[in-house]
Formats: C-alpha cells, sequence, structure tokens
C-alpha cells in the first residue's frame, strides 16, 4: 500500500469516524460560509434591489420638447422611439402627458390626458378614492382638491367642450390624491384627451420610471439628447439625487454590517477548528514519538483541515443561496441574482482559513516534545 | 534458556543531569545496557523514572551528559535525527496505550509501518496475532479491553523489529488478568532475544528483569542483578 | 390695483427637472409687498420627520380619521403619521386643507420599512455569528477546565451542579462583556452615525437592558453545550487523563 494513499485513509478516517467533533467544525464551517456568502449575493443584489424599491418615487426622467417655441408638442412614435432605447429590465414604464384646457357645465378645468395602465407603474404614489379608470369607457380621474372645489364624486357624469367645439362625456371613475399638481386637473385617456384638444398622436411631456443608478442615468440622458435633438431629456434632479444618497447610505450600512458579520464568523470558524486540532494534542505527540516527522503529521492535519473546509465552503454556499433568497422574498419580494464567483471565492476562503486554522495548533502541538505521551496527565 | 550473549552495550548513558528551571529531574547519572537485558527502573513517583525513560527514547533532551545508543550520541543529534531514532530503533509501550481512538487495531500498528516505511496489512495482522488478536484487528480501541489495547500497543512497538523496547509502566492500567497476560508477552519478547527498559512501580514485575534499577530523587540508589539464568 | 413695473436682478438659474425649472423665485416678503398680500401665502411646504405607516395609519387613511374608535384616533392623533401631523395642521390653521405629498410620503414610508426590515435580518445573522463564535469559545474555555470539573466531581459534585457552576459563570462573563460591548456599540453607532448619516444617532434607553440581555443569553446559550460535554466527564477518566477516551 503507498504511503500516500495510506495517508489519505488516516485523514478520512480521521473525519468520517470522529463524527461528533468533526460535525461541530463542519456546522461552524458550513454556517459561517452560509452566512457570509448569503450576504454577500445580497450586498450585490442591493444595490440593484433598492433602485426597483426607489421606484416607489415616481418617474425619474421627464422628456420635453427642445424648443417649445417652434414645436411645442412632442410626437408618440418618439417617445416610444425612446421608450425602446431603455433596456427593458430597466423601463420600469413610461406616461406621456396631453394638457390642454377644456370647460365643465360651469367651469373651465385643465385636462390631462395619459395612458392609465402606466400609472400603477409610473406614479404608484397616486391613491385613489373609487375605481381605476379603463381605457374602454369614457372614465375620468378628478384631482382631489379640484373635485372639492366643483363639488364632484365618483360615480358623476362630466360633460367636458373644449375650444373648438368637440365635445366628449366621460364618468368620474374616482378621486385622485397626490398631494401634488395632480390634485387639480381632470384625467382622462389620452387618445381621448387627443380628439377633443385635436391633437393627435402628441404629447407635452413623457415622464419615465427607470430603474437603474444615477450615474447610468446620467450618461443615458446625455446619450439620447445627441440621438434626438428635438427632445430634451431632463433627470427629475428631487428624485434622482435623494435616490443617489439613500442609495450609498444603505449600501454603506449593508456593507460594514456584512464586514462585522464576516470578521465574527471567520473567526468563530476558526476557534472552533483550533479547538478540534489541539484536542489532539497527544496523537500528535504519539505520532511524533511513533517516528512521524513535524511535517508529516501537520501536512495530515491541514489535508483535514482543508478537506473540511472545502466540503464545508461548498454546502455552505448552497445554504447562503437560501439565506439570500430568504433576505430577498422577505425584505423585497423578489428573488437575489446568484453570483457564482461567490462560489470560488468561499470553497478558497473555507479551505484556506480551515486549513491554516488547523495548522497553527498541529505547529504548535508538534513544536511540544513527543514526551507529553508518556507523562500520565 | 541459557543464552550465549556477546557483551555487546547497545545502550549507554554517561553523567546524564537532567533540569527543568530549578528543579534537578535527575541528578548525574550513568548507565549502560547490554544488546538482549532486561532491566526494570523503579522508584517512588518523582524519582525521575519517566524522565530517564524520555531521554533513552529521544523524547527529551538531557542538559548534560552523552546518551550513545547503538553506537550513536542523541545528544549531538537535532529534532529531525531523533525522530529517525525513535522510528528505526526504538519501540514504546506506553501505561495509557496510546492508541488513535478512530483507528482500529490494524490501522493502529500500520500507523508505525507508515511512518517507518511503508504501511503493509499482512503483516500488521501477523503482529496482532502474535499478540493473540487477530480477531480484533477491526475493532476500534473503545471496543477493546484495556489488556487488549496494550496488546495492540506491544504489536505496534514491535512492527519496526526496534533494537530498544521502552515500556513505561506496561502493567500500570491493567487488571490482573491482564497484566499476567502483558508479563507473559514482555517475558517472551525478552527470550526472543529483545532489549527492553522498563519502568515499574510494581515489585513483582520488577523482580522478573535481568536488573532492577532504583532511583531516588533523581539518581541511582541500588542496582540488583538478577542471576537465575 | 394697475399694473407696476419692477426691476430684479437675477442672482442664480435654478434645475431642478420639475415644475420650478419654469418658475421665478423672489423673497416671499417683498412678493407679499407687490402684489399686496401681506402676510398671505397660497401654498405651504412642511418638511416633518415621520414615522412608517402601520395598520393603524393605513386604516385612519382608507377610512377617514373619523372612522377609528376613541383609543385608536388617540394613539393615531399622538403618532407622527404623515397623516395626523396634516391632520393637526388643518386644525391649526383654519380654512387650510392639508394633504401629504403622497410621492415623498410613500416611497419613504416603503424605502424606510424595507431598510428596516433588511438591518433586521443582519442584525438577527450577526446574533447568529456571535452565539456560533462565543459557543465554540466557551467550548474551549470549558474543555481546558476539564481537569477542575473533574476535580470537582471526584469531590462529589452533581452534574447539575457542574453546569449550573459553568452557567453561572458564563452569566457573569455575559454581564462584563454585555457592558464592555455596549460601550463599543455606542461607539459604532456614532461613527455609523457621523460616516453614514452625517448625524448623531440617537441612543435608546431600551437598547441597555436589551444588550445585557442579548449578552447574557447568547453567552448562557453558547456555553450550555460546552458544560454538558465537560459534566459528563468521568471523575476518574479525567484525574488518569486516558488518551483513548479523551
Amino acid at each position: 500500500m503507498g504511503k500516500r494513499w495510506f495517508m489519505l485513509r488516516l485523514v478520512s478516517f480521521a473525519l468520517i469516524r470522529r463524527k461528533s467533533r468533526v460535525a461541530i467544525a463542519f456546522i461552524a464551517i458550513v454556517l459561517g460560509v452560509a452566512i457570509v456568502s448569503g450576504l454577500a449575493d445580497v450586498y450585490y443584489d442591493i444595490g440593484q434591489k433598492m433602485t426597483r424599491e426607489l421606484r416607489t418615487y415616481g418617474a425619474n426622467l421627464v422628456l420635453t420638447p427642445a424648443s417649445p417655441e417652434n414645436q411645442p408638442y412632442l410626437a408618440l412614435h418618439e417617445i416610444s422611439g425612446i421608450a425602446a432605447r431603455v433596456p427593458p429590465r430597466q423601463l420600469v414604464g413610461y406616461s406621456p402627458y396631453l394638457y390642454g384646457i377644456v370647460e365643465t357645465t360651469s367651469h373651465q378645468i385643465v385636462l390631462a390626458g395619459t395612458d392609465f395602465s402606466q400609472i400603477s407603474r409610473v406614479s404608484p404614489y397616486w391613491k385613489i378614492a373609487g375605481d381605476a379608470p379603463d381605457k374602454r369607457g369614457q372614465s375620468a380621474l378628478v384631482g382631489e382638491a379640484l373635485a372639492k372645489k366643483l363639488g364632484i364624486t365618483a360615480g358623476d357624469r362630466l360633460e367636458l367642450t373644449a375650444e373648438g367645439g368637440q365635445t366628449a362625456a366621460v364618468v368620474v371613475a374616482g378621486i385622485l390624491s397626490s398631494g401634488g399638481k395632480e390634485d387639480n386637473l381632470v384625467f382622462v385617456d389620452l387618445d381621448l384627451a387627443a380628439r377633443l384638444l385635436n391633437r393627435p398622436d402628441t404629447a407635452n411631456v413623457a415622464y419615465f420610471s427607470i430603474a437603474t443608478d444615477p450615474a447610468q442615468l446620467e450618461s443615458l440622458v446625455r446619450s439620447l439628447k445627441t440621438e434626438f435633438p428635438t427632445i430634451e431629456a431632463s433627470l427629475i434632479r428631487q428624485v434622482s439625487q435623494a435616490e443617489g444618497r439613500v442609495l450609498v447610505k444603505i449600501q454603506s450600512l449593508v456593507l460594514l454590517a456584512v464586514a462585522i458579520i464576516l470578521l465574527l464568523t471567520l473567526l468563530c470558524l476558526v476557534i472552533t477548528m483550533v479547538n478540534i486540532t489541539l484536542e489532539r494534542r497527544r496523537e500528535i505527540g504519539l505520532r511524533k514519538a511513533l517516528g512521524g516527522q513535524d511535517q508529516d503529521v501537520m501536512l495530515e492535519f491541514v489535508i483535514e483541515g482543508a478537506a473540511l473546509g472545502f466540503a464545508g465552503g461548498i454546502l455552505g454556499w448552497v445554504l447562503g443561496l437560501l439565506v439570500a433568497q430568504g433576505i430577498g422574498q422577505s425584505v423585497f419580494h423578489a428573488p437575489i441574482a446568484v453570483r457564482l464567483p461567490i462560489l470560488p471565492l468561499a470553497i478558497v476562503l473555507a479551505t484556506g482559513l480551515a486549513a491554516l486554522a488547523a495548522f497553527i495548533p498541529a505547529k504548535i502541538a508538534a513544536r511540544v516534545q513527543p514526551a507529553i505521551v508518556l507523562r500520565g496527565e | 534458556m541459557v543464552k550465549e550473549r556477546e557483551k555487546h552495550v547497545l545502550l549507554e548513558l554517561k553523567e546524564v543531569r537532567k533540569y527543568y528551571e530549578n528543579v534537578h529531574a535527575l541528578k548525574e547519572m550513568s548507565l549502560s545496557v547490554e544488546q538482549g537485558e532486561w532491566v526494570s527502573i523503579m522508584g517512588p513517583s518523582g524519582s525521575g523514572k519517566t524522565t530517564l525513560l524520555n531521554i533513552i527514547g529521544g523524547m527529551d533532551k538531557p542538559t548534560e551528559g552523552r546518551v550513545i545508543l547503538d553506537g550513536v550520541d542523541l545528544s549531538s543529534l537535532t529534532q529531525k535525527q531523533l525522530t529517525e531514532v525513535r522510528r528505526d530503533k526504538i519501540g514504546l509501550i506506553f501505561q495509557q496505550f496510546h492508541l488513535i481512538p478512530h483507528l482500529t487495531a490494524v490501522e493502529n500498528i500500520m500507523v508505525a509501518q507508515y511512518y517507518h516505511s511503508l504501511p503493509d496489512k499482512p503483516e500488521a495482522m501477523a503482529a496482532l496475532a502474535r499478540v493473540g488478536l487477530a480477531d480484533r484487528a477491526h475493532h476500534l480501541p473503545s471496543q477493546l479491553s484495556g489488556g487488549e489495547q496494550q496488546r495492540v500497543c506491544i504489536a505496534r512497538a514491535l512492527i519496526n523489529y526496534p533494537k530498544l523496547i521502552l515500556a513505561d509502566e506496561p502493567t500500570g492500567n491493567l487488571d490482573e488478568a491482564n497484566e499476567q497476560i502483558v508479563v507473559e508477552l514482555i517475558q517472551e519478547l525478552h527470550h526472543e532475544g529483545h532489549t527492553i527498559i522498563m519502568v515499574t512501580h510494581d515489585q513483582d514485575v520488577g523482580k522478573l528483569a535481568d536488573r532492577q534499577v532504583h532511583l531516588e530523587h533523581g539518581a541511582i540508589r541500588s542496582v540488583l542483578t538478577n542471576s537465575y539464568s | 390695483m394697475g399694473k407696476e413695473n419692477y426691476a430684479l436682478k437675477v442672482r442664480g438659474v435654478v434645475t431642478a427637472g420639475g415644475d420650478e425649472d419654469k418658475q421665478v423665485f423672489v423673497p416671499l416678503a417683498w412678493l407679499q409687498e407687490a402684489v399686496g398680500r401681506q402676510g398671505k401665502v397660497s401654498r405651504l411646504e412642511v418638511s416633518a420627520l415621520t414615522m412608517p405607516k402601520n395598520d393603524l395609519a393605513r386604516k385612519a387613511e382608507e377610512l377617514g380619521p373619523d372612522a377609528l374608535s376613541r383609543q385608536e384616533f388617540e394613539t393615531w392623533y399622538c403618532s407622527p403619521f404623515v397623516d395626523s401631523v396634516a391632520y393637526q395642521i388643518e386644525e391649526v390653521i383654519p380654512g387650510a386643507w392639508a394633504r401629504p405629498i403622497r410621492q415623498v410620503a410613500e416611497s419613504e414610508g416603503a424605502i424606510l420599512s424595507k431598510v428596516q426590515l433588511l438591518m433586521a435580518l443582519l442584525a438577527l445573522a450577526a446574533t447568529v455569528s456571535s452565539v456560533l463564535g462565543i459557543s465554540s469559545l466557551m467550548g474551549a474555555a470549558a474543555l481546558e477546565r476539564s481537569r477542575e470539573v473533574g476535580l470537582l466531581k471526584a469531590l462529589g459534585a452533581y452534574d447539575s451542579s457542574v453546569i449550573w457552576l459553568f452557567l453561572a459563570e458564563a452569566c457573569l462573563i455575559g454581564v462584563i462583556g454585555g457592558a464592555a460591548g455596549l460601550i463599543a456599540g455606542f461607539g459604532l453607532a456614532k461613527f455609523v452615525g457621523q460616516n453614514v448619516f452625517g448625524t448623531a444617532i440617537s441612543i435608546k434607553a431600551l437598547t441597555v437592558p436589551a444588550g445585557f440581555a442579548i449578552a447574557i443569553g447568547v453567552t448562557m446559550l453558547g456555553s450550555l453545550s460546552a458544560a454538558r460535554t465537560v459534566s459528563r466527564l468521568q471523575p476518574a477518566r479525567i484525574l488518569v487523563g486516558s488518551y483513548t477516551n479523551g
């Protein structure tokens, strides 16, 4: 039987037959790697996740005509062209708005035509009392302040007359409250507004909600300016800057927490490995007494530690996926992206640390005279 | 059994002293052991028995003096060379048996072969058969009685054909029946011509040796030579 | 009131990406004078520190504050929810119409609760790591003292009294370590506050007893397995120091 072969058998027996002690170290490694690699997944995905969460702020990019004096309207096909320029995964939604003055029986009001299906995506913060409007019915949303002024409630009918004499009758589906300028407007479907105002396929402004970090957004704005010279694309600073700041703070907070947990966990892993190696001081003394050279004896312990770390690293990484998905589902209600490069990192880290954590006490124990085995203590 | 012994000195201690910090564990000790001789070292605890055994076995170095084993001066060797001496020339029998708990009896013997040269299972099995444990070869130490563990320890001590067998209280942890078995084994080894140095506090076991060296306070108090053979 | 001309000097150009881009900003008092509306404003924006909405706040939002029971209303009224702040502004400024700017209020609430949940989970992960770490440290410390335990048992100590001894020690270590940890934790909170948020983090009085409770609990939990292992050792085995069974 070959020497190396026998050594591997010695190592495997030490791992297999010392179940309870090895299990403790193995559990420490697996849990440690699971927590650390799971949190690493979360950390690398947190920017993406929070960017999406921050879209509850609504639109962060607005399109207006570049020279309102000459051409006061945007063409709808240009807006959809720009929407096609944004990567689909990043585009949360976009809505064009067409504004105009119309008259009801008693008052002049500002009418806004928009795509109702985009409201929940671009303006998720709107509160609608009553029903959500649908496109087919001639339904409208009335801003809360205006509704109060005119005494309108959900379910009322509104007769609208435009300057050119076009008329339309709409049913008030719900009362809209945003706390902003929308509270003074009446919203109808874009096509209906276009017909009333006689402005087919146009919009005054279009709002985009794009889930990406501020730097990418800036570069998108720059490239849009060269590609679409007739359109002025600008960031909504109130939103994008606040987002940038919040994002950086959250990321640094998470990084700090992950770093502390990483240190704690690695410390625990090392302590456990040192413990189970130190328990075998006498065995190391015996091996030396039987004529084992220091490096042979230590090599066995290092291989044992490395094997334990390797297996623990893989299993820990798998468990880490569960940790990451658990956090993703409970916090963001979305899965966390799995980053494969963390696997080799976890394996190398666990293997290296476990081997090192076995090497140091084995080295100390090997330095002790083998006479330890003769002292009857 | 009468044997024609050639007067070959296997081990010689010359004015060996050992201090641990300010404790004199051994005070100027000189002793020589011939090939094939069985020497028992006796004395109360703290008399320096274990220290002496450690120094002979190359597991500890004397502070002063020389230890010559099979023509080699141990006091001039490096740790690595001492390890080689232990590996090639010495077989150890321990009071606590010191079997590796997660290895079976035969594997424990093969560990000694592995450090010496190459693990050889048939040979290890034969060694176990010799101490009457062929059927217990695949048991873990925890499944063996104290006497059986000691017999595995003896088989392991013999496996590399050592020049010198060092036994530290080999019967210290055994009941009478097992003590008898182990004592008979050691006697057998002696008759085969093995050189044995045995530390014991048991008068009855000590008396069986060719020579009894009595230690007290780290020095030799008396030497008794048996002339039965 | 006839038309009057004023000459104003432009001191800067504002870019906000919103309606502000189409407006001219002048000092309030000057405009009040110019349009003859002294002491009047048409709109007031308030920035208030509020707390994320909970079930009560959502109920008040859905059904209106009048639908709350007396006790619910009191709780809602006294909590800094954005809606209750608006309600109180309407109370103190008669005729005013106060509504939360939902774009800010809604998203703040959503983000805040996510971040809080995330931090809570991270704190949980840190606690698990600490329990593991302390467990292995206490295990090492306990094994080092196996001879002492052997002596205690040889002198007639029960397994349970050995366990209690270790747990009592763990408790003491937890108190001392908890005190040191709390001081270090306050330092860390201050550091994080200054480096991440640029302001001091207020320290809740509750963290002191909670910190001690966690420290003691974690230390005792961590040493329980070690204490059990050590207490099961046989006294004779420890005194002889048998290798094979160790």
